[in-house]
């Protein structure tokens, strides 16, 4: 009976040693199953870079470890603090939160760090366990694995436990390496970044540097530019300079010259007024009193050259200005000349000497555009223009005259700059012909233009004002009787020639002339003729005296003794305001000098009359 | 438990009077079998710790038996080594604090430590001979801590085994042991070389193959065979380092004393092993120095 209940007592011993051996035996085979899978999770892991892919991941294979109630994983943070970053079913997360919460009041959470292995403890609150696992690495803590078990006390058997802990490690290495791999991935991306902006900083360099090499090659560019206009500029100055003394020096030779053929005009027109007309020598006269007054008006264009200056206007024949002109220029050169010019052309209002000059300059261009000879056409026309008209002018009647060459022609791009002072395209110009005429016609209230076409020759055409009906009074040698006149009449120059042969002139012609040098001897004369009662009828002061009172301010002095005094300016420098405008100076007549006999006795014949 | 095979590599110098050598540990093992048996509470407590169905309750029951037991592992569990932040008084709460393998771990140290006594003065200070186990113990522990091992309390059991072939050779063969530390001393050579040169194997291997003969797991077996020559450690290898490593530190620092003389020679590979930078080694000391005391305290009384 004894030995059969040991023998029972054997037997259920045996038959309870079988069944949990068979159970162990059950749970190790599934714990093999599980690891066995392992290398699911691990792939499931290496596929998934991201920390949340590992935490899901983890999560899915301790799910099939044990039935946990709810899990998740905290994430360790750089500052040392843990979030919950991932949860199991994801319902159960405030409720795992709650748990953390006391877990890390009652230091549970910390123990559970420092023990890196699973700390099973009873819910604060709930009828669950909590079971606690560090993820970490040799090197450091990943994160912490928390999860719930049913019941207050549950316990976890060892192999359970060891399988979590291996499967954890895995994890966290994972981690690790994820972490790792961000921190490489992020360092060679700044350090990419950092290349690149190098290389950005450097293309921005370089584009600088060249921006600057270009700016500096466009500044070099303008100033060798600069340099060489301003070179230009200097060599036109040093020209100009060279002009204006050449002008300075022709002025002072032309007034000079001037008073030299005054004298000869006048003394050669002297001694045609005392003999008959029909005498022997009277026509060798005439031609050399023709020569003077040529002579005369080279000087006054020499004048003009020197100093420009406002035209004296006459009613001038265009004719005979042109032919003497088209003569005298072309004379002995290989230019032909062919002029067409119309009768009734109408005559104009110049300074003979200025249009002379403006045609005479025409011509030597023409003249010069063609070395190897040629014809050059000079065409009168009238021409009467109305408003708008192409030439800018104000409507009305206007006397055309056209100079055209055969010769080079000007290039296109320099029609435009040829009427520049000092612009000139030949060695030897000065650039100032072709700017003279321009200001000749300007001053004329006239205009010029130019076209040309290269190899075929150029067309110049000047456009001045015209008096159509009037025409010029001729030279007519009138009879010296009616020239003839009476009266006293003081005559300054500062040139005993010319004060000795104008009286003479004077006195053959009537007049009771009386002399003196200068402005203050003028009013000293006329003075004394007013206190002895005989007054002069008219004064005739020459406007340039060298050191002493000129003509103007001699005027201004005899204007303040007697407002009705007869003055008359006399200069050899046609281009003088005085001269053009003698009224607004005080003076009532003007005499350009050299003067003839006739001129003189004219001038006197209309401002003295002859009552007195 | 499951039947359990430990299979040791055999040293290849062995070979030479291999059978003879084989018959000596044959010898020594069934001796000490015979006087000292692992009490049965390490067994069930094994069982209970494996078995998916059993819960705390079963655990706290198993070890409440074991008055003496009970009170030195809730010392243990207070005590500076694991500094938990409250006081832990029931063998429940331990489970679920220190865990249960850990806990079982420390049962098995107690355990053996309390059979083994009665062993002749004159060999060995048994105060001091457990006085360089468990410092061996807690710097492996500590080692394995800082080197974020799951269960340090493992190696803590290991380290404080170790040297449990010494107290075999002490109680079976007590005349040949006496002769050997002689001669030791006379030649100023190493105790366990002369083990080795004697019967072609160490206390390290008697000591490993009696556990491996309880069935105690290979993790602290196989470390406790090797823990002198730590390159034959196959399968646990990191854990054998540990103890190659604290037994060296504990000779060097002098504390204790297992009977021999000199401090036993570093195995490079088992430094590089542990990746532990050399600088850290004062820092682990001076971690693990103020918990040999206590710990001292509490396993040592009984050893004494």
């Amino acid at each position: 009976m004894n030995t059969a209940k040991v023998e029972i007592d054997h037997v259920s011993y045996l038959e309870e040693r079988v069944s949990y051996l068979e159970e162990a035996n059950c749970n190790y085979a599934a714990l093999l199953d599980m690891l066995t899978s392992c290398s699911d999770f691990q792939a499931d892991l290496n596929r998934d870079k991201s920390l949340e892919g590992i935490y899901r991941a983890t999560l899915v294979h301790l799910g099939r470890l044990f039935p946990f109630q709810g899990m998740g994983i905290l994430e360790s943070k750089d500052d040392n603090s843990f979030d919950l970053a991932a949860c199991e079913p994801t319902s159960c997360w405030n409720g795992l939160s709650n748990d953390i919460d006391s877990a890390i009041m009652n230091g549970t959470f910390a123990w559970a760090l420092k023990r890196n292995q699973a700390i099973t403890v009873p819910a604060v609150e709930g009828n669950h366990t909590l079971l606690l696992h560090a993820i970490a690495t040799q090197t450091g803590i990943r994160g912490m694995f928390i999860a719930r078990l049913a019941g207050k006390n549950r316990l976890i058997d060892a192999p359970t436990i060891n399988t979590l802990s291996s499967i954890l490690l895995t994890s966290a290495y994972s981690l690790e390496n994820c972490a790792l791999y961000t921190i490489l991935r992020e360092h060679s991306q700044s350090l990419e970044e950092k290349v690149q902006e190098r290389t950005a900083e450097l293309l921005t360099a370089r584009n600088m540097a060249e921006a600057a090499a270009l700016e500096l090659q466009i500044s070099n560019e303008q100033l060798s530019n600069e340099i060489a206009e301003r070179k230009r500029a200097e060599d036109e100055l040093i020209k100009a300079q060279k002009l204006e003394s050449l002008g300075v020096f022709a002025g002072g030779i032309a007034h000079d010259f001037n008073n030299i053929l005054t004298s000869i005009l006048a003394n050669l027109s002297f001694a045609r007024m005392q003999i008959s007309p029909s005498h022997l020598i009277a026509r060798r006269l005439e031609e050399c009193e023709k020569a003077t007054v040529r002579a005369s008006e080279l000087t006054q264009q020499l004048l003009t050259f020197a100093r420009g200056g406002e035209p004296v206007k006459k009613l001038i024949d265009p004719v005979a200005v042109i032919k003497e002109a088209a003569s005298f220029v072309l004379r002995g050169s290989t230019v032909r000349s062919r002029l067409d010019l119309p009768d009734g052309l109408w005559c104009v209002e110049a300074d003979g000497g200025q249009f002379s000059q403006a045609l005479h300059n025409l011509l030597i261009n023409a003249a010069q555009a063609m070395p190897d000879g040629g014809e050059v056409t000079v065409r009168g026309e009238n021409e009467t223009l109305g408003t708008d008209n192409l030439h800018r002018l104000p409507a009305g009647p206007y006397l055309k005259i056209t100079v055209e060459d055969s010769g080079c022609g000007i290039p296109e791009e320099n029609l435009s700059r040829i009427f520049d002072p000092y612009y000139t395209t030949k060695s030897q110009g000065s650039g100032l012909g072709l700017a003279s005429v321009y200001s000749i016609a300007k001053r004329h209230g006239g205009t010029v233009g130019i076209s040309s076409k290269l190899g075929e020759g150029s067309i110049f055409d000047i456009h001045l004002p015209a008096s159509p009906g009037n025409q010029p009074a001729g030279v007519a040698v009138k009879e010296a009787t009616e020239l003839r006149g009476a009266g006293r009449i003081l005559i300054m120059d500062d040139e005993d020639f010319i004060r000795e042969i104008a009286t003479e002139i004077l006195q053959y012609m009537g007049y009771d002339a009386e002399s003196c040098a200068d402005g203050k001897e003028a009013v000293e004369c006329f003075q004394k003729a007013r206190e002895i009662d005989k007054p002069f009828a008219c004064i005739i002061l020459d406007l340039t005296v060298p050191g002493g009172m000129g003509g103007k301010e001699a005027a201004a002095r005899l204007r303040e003794l007697d407002p009705d005094a007869v003055l008359i300016v006399s200069s050899g420098y046609s281009n003088d305001p005085i001269i053009a405008n003698y009224q607004n100076y005080g003076f009532n007549g003007a005499i350009r000098k050299p003067f003839d006999a006739d001129t003189l006795a004219r001038e006197l014949a209309k401002l003295i009359p002859k009552s007195l | 438990m499951g039947s359990y095979a430990c299979e040791f590599s055999e040293r290849p110098e062995m070979a030479t009077n291999d059978t003879l050598n084989k018959k000596m540990m044959e010898r020594l093992i069934n001796e000490t079998d015979s006087v000292y048996s692992l009490p049965l509470i390490y067994e069930r407590l094994t069982e209970v710790i494996n078995h998916p169905r059993s819960s705390i309750t079963d655990i706290t029951r198993i070890i409440s038996e074991d008055q003496g037991l009970t009170a030195r592992l809730l010392k243990l569990a207070n005590s500076p080594m694991f500094g938990f932040f409250s006081k832990i008084d029931t063998i429940d709460k331990a489970a679920t604090i220190i865990g249960t393998q850990q806990l079982q771990a420390l049962a098995l140290a107690v355990s053996v430590m309390e059979i083994f006594t009665g062993i002749p003065e004159e060999l060995v200070n048994m105060k001091s001979f457990w006085q360089h186990s468990i410092a061996c113990g807690i710097i492996a522990r500590t080692l394995a801590i800082y080197h974020r091992d799951i269960n340090a309390e493992r190696v803590f059991a290991a380290g404080i085994l170790h040297d449990v072939g010494r107290l075999v050779m002490f109680t079976t063969i007590p005349e040949i042991v006496k002769e050997m530390i002689v001669e030791s001393r006379e030649e100023e050579s190493l105790l366990y070389w002369i083990e080795e040169n004697r019967f072609g194997f160490t206390h390290a291997n008697v000591g490993g193959r009696l556990l491996a003969n309880w069935n105690i797991p290979e993790s602290i077996a196989e470390p406790v065979y090797c823990h002198h020559s730590p390159v034959e450690a196959k399968k646990f290898p990191l854990e054998t380092s540990f103890i190659h490593m604290a037994d060296i530190i504990c000779k060097a620092l002098g504390i204790g004393s297992n009977g021999e003389q000199f401090v036993p020679p570093l195995e490079p590979s088992t430094w590089e092993r542990m990746g532990i930078p050399a600088g850290s080694l004062v820092e682990i000391v001076r971690y693990a120095e103020p918990q040999l005391e206590e710990t001292l305290a509490i396993l040592g009384k009984n050893a004494s």
